[in-house]
């Protein structure tokens, strides 16, 4: 989403909760892909992850309360897979994976929210959005923060960590 | 339940009493016109008949045969031999050798200033020369075919009225001179051929009139798909299946349905998969290649329980073998040739007429069991034209697409006892479903473990398995310590063979299986009880049906092939010498 | 296209069967989905009367991951079952979806008669390049040099398929190029696939990360394309032949109209018919 500056309230908060809520849902589908791959570590953090990121949901969700947000269709977002980061790309996701790649990846989502929010917070025209633009960001930051803290308690992958000693399936 | 597989008015002893008429001509001479209208003109004047067609390999022009059998009873087969012999021109006729047999008591009619073929000349009959083409040319608009027709009607006693009938019909769009010189040819011919000394009394007397139909095995076909349900049809033409497909394309449109010509075979028997998926009746007509093109995808439907009908108008194989000529020689492919363990339904109509109702039925069965139906016709049967009467209007319920509304937890393939299950269409909400190929649980999910594997096959097997085919799977007539077990276009010459032993005093069963898949051993077992002798007859060279019965059945005493190939259909005789050399030996 | 009823209230991931995917972590396929779930979701379509038929391949395992009518047909057989589909229930939304070796080898003739046909669908490739449900063998579409594969030592020597070139030139409707690297994009082409009437033509870029793991740069390789849609073949052949595989966006809109018989009954009672036969 590049900053806009005439973002209202109402859409602000609506950008952010479908952005949030497909975060989670991007979640779940990695939890479930590792599910799939036996890789039940990396199941379990994309769930944990999915769960924060839901609570997060909840709360601008109350915060959307009495607004009538606008429907903004999937292609009037700025962001995708291609040049944004805010929601994990499908392609992120390696059925090897470790911990570590998992927080990381979640951490590069953090990251690029909590620029995204700074830059809405610098270019708005009212103060509330301001406000909530700032606050959006600092949500994200300290959230990054804490998953970098929470990065550090894993080893860092092994050079080969992607090596798979068996060939694919061949199938139908 | 009527069966129609033969008209019922066929219960006297013995051989039909029939008349046997070959016209022959060059194309462009409108041999096979003049046959059409005579065998209608019979059917006016009360008579039963049938008409074959055969010719060279020209597209266009070459030589030219129409074939008709006339009688008071309903036939099915030809005899071989002909009473008489009309030729307009003899150009190349001596291909015709064989397929015409005549005898010193046949009658052989040619133009005046012809040469015989040798090859005809010898076979024997009494030559009689008209001057048709010089009678035609007296005629403004005359035609030598006209002439033709005119003489043979009066030779056979079929009144010129009911020629003057069909001919007001067939010509009514080319308006009353084109009628006009049509009938001054024809009472220009019959009064010629009235001049002709000593001819016999073919004693064809025309029976009651009831309602009588002029129809061939593959307009029947169409007809029993449209009153069996069909309403989408996607085809690729191929002969001599094509003539379903022409009679279905208008008819399906009066009745809101729908032909699609694809581009191939691989997209007819896909887009019926996908028709009936939307909960359209879809059946195609093919021939072998065809077939042979459409067995992956019809597993699919297998697999999928999509209900779809194929129908066969078999001919000579392999590859494109002899296109114009009848076989019956797709039947393993038929029965055997999908991949994996695939239960599906085999049926073969058994005559002209009954490719209507054996059509109806194999479409009942489809969809009532939700599956594949393969009707194995044949060329003979679907090219012939035949006079019968009106077919029994015979209504099924089927009971295929159970769900119009929502249920609660739908699952497509549950397997319960009698392994249908229910099934929903699209835009019933609240039942979405994916149809897989892929082996899947009862709800449609994917799955290669063993337990669903099972479940599902047990449940495609059982549902075929555990349907009450009631009667229609067999025809069985007579008794007697020998019988004959045959199936499709063989049955006409088999029974008419039975009947010239019967008018000897000499029993024979017969039992013409309309139902090959699935096999039915405890009905034919039970259908074989006392029998001693068994002949096994089919127009084939691998003896297919043969090594089928072997396969499949317990069959009692002794048991002898008789597998002639095309494209010389079987006869009468044949089967009559057969049985009569077996008993002899 | 018209859709009877509508369900405003559906979000994307509504249209999602529950059923979890069998596809790689990182396959393009994944994003392929979401971008279909979207475009139904901004159509307000009811699922019950959207039907996905796919035939053989990863990407044509598609249709069991969705909560709409769906056929997973055998392969190469997924624009005829959708014909059929189509022509004998016009009131469904259809669309067929499969990978390029589905649609562009084993059910080429397919596709170049379903262009021709124009029956209203939309039908979705998923193009990686290569055949990854049985291991990584060369497809229609793959560069003749990739070398890769065991079948083809050395690369195939063969010069790629053009399948938008080929749309063109057989007549589909519609013909756009999306990429799962853009899934809000893809959503975007996908409603205007579905929107235009007659046959609608998505090349949907999909990379495979197992036996194509150097599309990961296709990311940075697309592109949206520079022009607006074009009504005039005559300027939509010049833009496909020309085109680099990465232009993104809708390049061609026709105007013919969709194959479609009326299925109107002219008759009250089927023994109407008989009367062809009656003496
Ligand atoms: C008749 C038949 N031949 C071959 C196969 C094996 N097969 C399954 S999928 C496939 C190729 C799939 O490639 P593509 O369509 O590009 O799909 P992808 O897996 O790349 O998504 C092949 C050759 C088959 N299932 N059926
Ligand atoms: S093999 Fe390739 S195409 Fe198939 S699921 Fe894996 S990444 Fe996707
Ligand atoms: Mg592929």
């Amino acid at each position: 989403m590049n900053a806009s500056n005439s973002l209202s309230k109402a859409d602000l908060l609506a950008r952010t909760l479908t952005m949030l809520s497909e975060t989670v849902e991007r979640y779940d589908l990695f939890a479930d892909q590792m599910d799939v791959v036996n890789n039940p570590e990396a199941a379990t953090l994309f769930r944990w992850l999915s769960e924060k990121q839901g609570s997060r949901t909840q709360v601008v969700k109350k915060l959307s309360e009495g607004l009538t947000l606008p429907h903004i269709s999937p292609w009037d977002y700025d962001w995708d897979d291609a040049i944004n980061t805010e929601v994990p790309g499908h392609s992120s996701a390696h059925y090897m994976m470790t911990p570590y790649h998992t927080l990381s990846l979640a951490i590069d989502v953090e990251q690029s929210a909590a620029r995204l929010f700074s830059e809405i917070e610098q270019t708005a025209q009212t103060d509330e959005t301001k406000k909530l633009a700032h606050g959006f960001a600092r949500e994200a930051s300290e959230f990054r923060d804490y998953l970098e803290h929470k990065r550090s308690e894993h080893p860092l992958p092994e050079k080969d960590w992607d090596e798979d000693y068996d060939p694919p399936q061949l199938l139908e | 339940m009527n069966d129609i597989a033969f008209s019922s008015s066929s219960n006297s002893k013995g051989a039909p009493q029939s008349l046997s008429i070959a016209l022959l001509g060059s194309g462009g001479s409108g041999v096979m016109t003049a046959g059409g209208q005579l065998l209608d003109a019979a059917g006016q004047a009360g008579w039963y008949g049938m008409m074959t067609r055969s010719s060279g390999p020209q597209i266009r022009g070459g030589e030219a045969a129409a074939l008709l059998r006339l009688s008071p009873q309903p036939v099915e087969t030809h005899k071989g031999r002909f009473d008489i012999l009309l030729a307009i021109d003899w150009l190349n006729a001596d291909r015709f050798v064989g397929e015409i047999i005549l005898d010193q008591k046949s009658i052989v009619i040619g133009d005046s200033g012809g040469t015989v073929p040798e090859a005809i000349s010898k076979m024997g009959g009494r030559y009689v020369e008209l001057p048709l083409t010089q009678l035609a040319k007296s005629i403004n608009g005359g035609r030598p075919n006209m002439v033709a027709l005119g003489a043979l009607a009066q030779l056979i006693g079929l009144p010129l009225r009911a020629l003057e009938t069909v001919l007001s019909k067939s010509l009514a769009k080319k308006g009353q001179d084109a009628i006009d010189a049509s009938i001054a040819g024809i009472n220009a011919g019959a009064e010629q051929a009235s001049a002709i000394p000593d001819i016999p009394d073919f004693a064809v007397t025309p029976t009651e009139n009831q309602e009588r139909w002029s129809i061939t095995g593959n307009e029947a076909a169409g007809l029993g798909a449209i009153r069996g349900g069909i309403r989408f049809v996607a085809a690729y033409p191929i002969t001599p299946g094509t003539e379903i497909l022409e009679w279905l394309a208008p008819n399906l449109k009066k009745v809101g349905g729908v032909l699609v010509q694809a581009e191939d075979e691989l997209a007819s028997i896909n887009q019926l998969i996908g028709g009936s998926f939307g909960g359209t009746p879809s059946l195609t007509a093919t021939s072998g290649p065809g077939l042979a093109l459409m067995t992956e995808s019809i597993g699919l439907a297998v697999a999928s329980e999509t209900p779809v009908v194929v129908v066969d108008v078999m001919r000579g194989g392999p590859s494109t073998g002899i296109p114009t000529k009848s076989e019956q020689s797709d039947l393993n492919i038929a029965l055997y040739g999908l991949h994996g363990d695939a239960p599906h339904i085999v049926v073969a109509p058994m005559s002209i007429g009954d490719c209507l109702f054996t059509t109806q039925w194999a479409t009942h069965l489809a969809e009532t069991l939700q599956t594949a139906a393969i009707v194995l016709s044949d060329q003979s049967l679907g090219q012939t034209r035949a006079l019968i009467d009106k077919p029994a209007d015979i209504a099924f319920v089927s009971g295929g697409r159970t769900l119009t509304s929502k249920s609660e937890n739908f699952q497509r393939y549950v397997v319960n006892d009698c392994g249908v299950s229910p099934m929903s269409i699209p835009g019933t909400p609240g039942c979405q479903y994916t149809a897989d190929g892929l082996e899947h649980t009862p709800t449609g999910t994917p799955s290669s473990r063993a337990e669903d594997h099972i479940q599902q096959l047990n449940k495609r097997k059982r549902k075929l398995d555990q349907f009450d085919y009631g009667d229609h799977w067999a025809k069985i007539l007579g008794e007697g310590e020998t019988a004959v077990l045959t199936w499709g276009s063989s049955t006409g010459p088999v029974r008419e063979a039975i009947a010239m032993l019967e008018a000897e005093g000499k029993h024979v069963r017969l039992i013409s299986m309309r139902l090959l898949l699935p096999i039915q051993p405890e009905r034919l077992a039970a259908a074989l009880q006392g029998v001693e002798k068994i002949l096994v007859v089919e127009q084939c060279h691998g003896a297919q049906f043969y090594h089928y019965l072997r396969a499949h059945y317990d069959l009692p005493g002794t048991l002898r092939s008789m597998a002639v190939p095309g494209p010389l259909m079987i006869r009468p005789d044949d089967v009559y010498s057969e049985l009569t050399a077996w008993e002899n030996a | 296209m018209d859709t009877v009823t509508q369900c405003p209230s559906l979000k994307p991931k509504d249209y999602k069967s529950g059923t979890k995917p069998v596809w790689c972590p990182g396959c393009g396929d994944y994003s392929v989905l979401l971008a279909i779930t979207k475009a139904m979701a901004e159509m307000s379509l009811s699922p019950e009367n959207v039907a996905l038929v796919s035939g053989i391949g990863c990407s044509s395992r598609l249709p069991a991951y969705l909560n709409v009518y769906g056929f997973h047909a055998v392969h190469g057989r997924a624009l005829p079952v959708a014909t059929g589909l189509k022509v004998s229930r016009p009131d469904l939304t259809v669309l067929a979806a499969g990978g390029d070796g589905d649609g562009f080898s084993i059910g080429g003739n397919h596709f170049m008669h379903a262009c021709r046909r124009n029956v209203d669908m939309t039908y979705i490739v998923m193009d990686n390049q290569v055949y990854g449900m049985t291991k990584g063998q060369a497809s229609p579409t793959t560069d003749p040099d990739w070398d890769k594969s065991k079948l083809t030592p050395g690369g195939t020597k063969i010069n790629p398929y053009y399948p938008l070139v080929i749309a063109l030139a057989s007549g589909a409707n519609f013909i756009a190029r999306a990429s799962s690297t853009d899934p809000n994009g893809a959503a975007k082409v996908l409603v205007d696939a579905m929107r235009h009437p007659g046959f609608s033509f998505v090349h949907m870029l999909s990379p495979c990360v197992t036996f194509r793991p150097e599309q990961k740069d296709w990311k940075k390789m697309v592109r949206s394309a520079p022009v607006e849609p074009t009504t005039d073949p005559a300027i939509a052949a010049k833009r496909l032949m020309t085109d680099d595989n990465f232009f993104l966006g809708t390049l061609y809109k026709g105007d013919r109209p969709a194959y479609q018989p009326e299925l109107k009954a002219t008759v009250d009672n089927i023994s109407e018919l008989d009367k062809g036969f009656i003496l």
